[in-house]
């Protein structure tokens, strides 16, 4: 396979994966556009060294970083993203579920916030995780164990601070038996 | 079958703190629909007929890498078994988060005096020790860690400690003590490796510290100190 088949596979495999983790931590939807070109530029250039039996894991780890610099920085507009950032800029993303869950995540720190959001926004395991931030499986264990226990003090305050009659308690919410 | 609950149990279990978060997520199968596939197969045409990094660039990154290496490599000697802390892997450009630097081994012995020298470079108060800190290297199984990333960790331990001494200052009504943590706890939000790896609102929290402390907000001080300086474990 020649190298831009190569490079065409491995953005239909995963851009959705990449994709999702962007809009979910991007200040405005319409950055994703270029922080999605961002990534798929440096796997473009990358591509001969991309691990074939994680790549989506790869392209996570890149994304974080380079979101990671958007931060600090204003995003850099990238032409290629153009026509991308047209679909993005209208969107709206689902709101924050009853009882502020989401608030309750922008109060702890980044490390546990992403912890949490990893495992449960982007469905990856602690072996994945850990791939992701170079760590090892049983480090996120530990980590991911401790960021639940924050956020649980977190949202017990919350509700404190709501009252017992607070109909917006969160986990007033069904939960599957 | 669902079931409803109408109360809040004292605890929620770490699986109803997990079904929590997942039912927070912003975006979801319904949002990415309303991606157009044209736009993206666009972008995606037009990326892979970006021109490739010259061989001369790819030479010289090379080199440098080599250099590297070799310089912080220094006299050591490999012995049969023994654990290195040099990876010899360092962050790409455009890929790390912050900087190039390089990853190393925490399951080596060398990663002790590796964080010994950056405890050097923080201060702690005259109560303080970084001796439960470093207690958790070398780590027991493989894992790898940026320079950078260390030098995060040590500074937050740091901080914390010298949050807690602002604490145990105002609680034992001891001004001096207070005042010191406080010049230190307005400074940290400036300390350089802040700078450098705040990818998120990590010195903006820090700002809100040392503020929290000038107004004397003991209670929430004292909560977000709870929370984010969780005792015995290593932070960063």
């Amino acid at each position: 396979m020649d190298r831009r088949a190569r490079f065409e596979a491995l953005f239909e495999a995963h851009q959705a994966r990449v994709l999702a983790y962007l809009l979910r931590r991007a200040e405005q939807p319409a950055d994703a556009a270029d922080l999605l070109a961002d990534v798929f530029l440096t796997a473009w250039r990358r591509l001969d060294t991309i691990p074939a039996d994680h790549a989506g894991l790869w392209l996570i780890g890149v994304a974080r970083k380079i979101l990671g610099n958007h931060r600090r920085g204003a995003v850099r507009r990238n032409q290629l993203a153009d026509r991308l950032r047209e679909t993005f800029a209208p969107m709206t993303l689902s709101a924050d579920t009853p009882g502020g869950v989401r608030e309750a995540l922008a109060k702890l720190t980044k490390s546990d916030r992403e912890l949490l959001t990893l495992s449960n926004w982007d469905d990856l395991s602690p072996a994945e995780i850990g791939i992701v931030l170079g760590v090892s499986q049983g480090t996120v264990r530990v980590r991911l164990h401790r960021a639940k226990r924050r956020l649980r003090n977190v949202l017990q305050e919350g509700d404190r601070a709501r009252g017992p009659s607070a109909d917006s308690h969160p986990l007033r919410a069904s939960l599957p038996d | 079958m669902k079931r409803m609950l109408v109360s809040p149990p004292a605890r929620w279990d770490d699986n109803e703190i997990d079904q929590l978060v997942a039912a927070a997520n912003p975006v979801d199968a319904s949002v990415l629909a309303r991606v157009s596939a044209q736009s993206l197969a666009e972008l995606r045409d037009h990326m892979a007929g970006e021109r490739m990094p010259t061989p001369a660039c790819q030479r010289r990154r090379a080199v440098i890498l080599l250099v590297a290496v070799a310089l912080m490599v220094g006299g050591t000697t490999a012995a049969a078994g023994w654990v290195g802390v040099h990876s010899g892997w360092f962050g790409p450009p455009g890929m790390t988060e912050s900087d190039t630097s390089e990853f190393l081994r925490q399951d080596s012995p060398e990663i002790v005096a590796v964080i010994d020298r950056l405890t050097h470079k923080y201060s702690l108060p005259p109560e303080g020790s970084w001796s439960r800190f470093k207690r958790h290297w070398p780590l027991k199984e493989r894992a790898y860690i940026q320079v950078t990333g260390l030098e995060g960790g040590v500074a937050d331990e740091a901080s914390c400690q010298w949050q807690q001494s602002w604490l145990d200052g105002t609680a034992a009504q001891d001004p001096a003590r207070a005042m010191a943590a406080q010049q230190v706890l307005d400074q940290v939000p400036s300390w350089p490796i802040r700078a450098k790896i705040d990818g998120g609102n990590l010195r903006q929290h820090l700002r809100n510290m040392a503020a929290l402390a000038h107004a004397g907000n003991v209670t929430e001080f004292s909560r977000l100190h709870g929370l984010n300086c969780p005792a015995g474990s290593p932070r960063g």
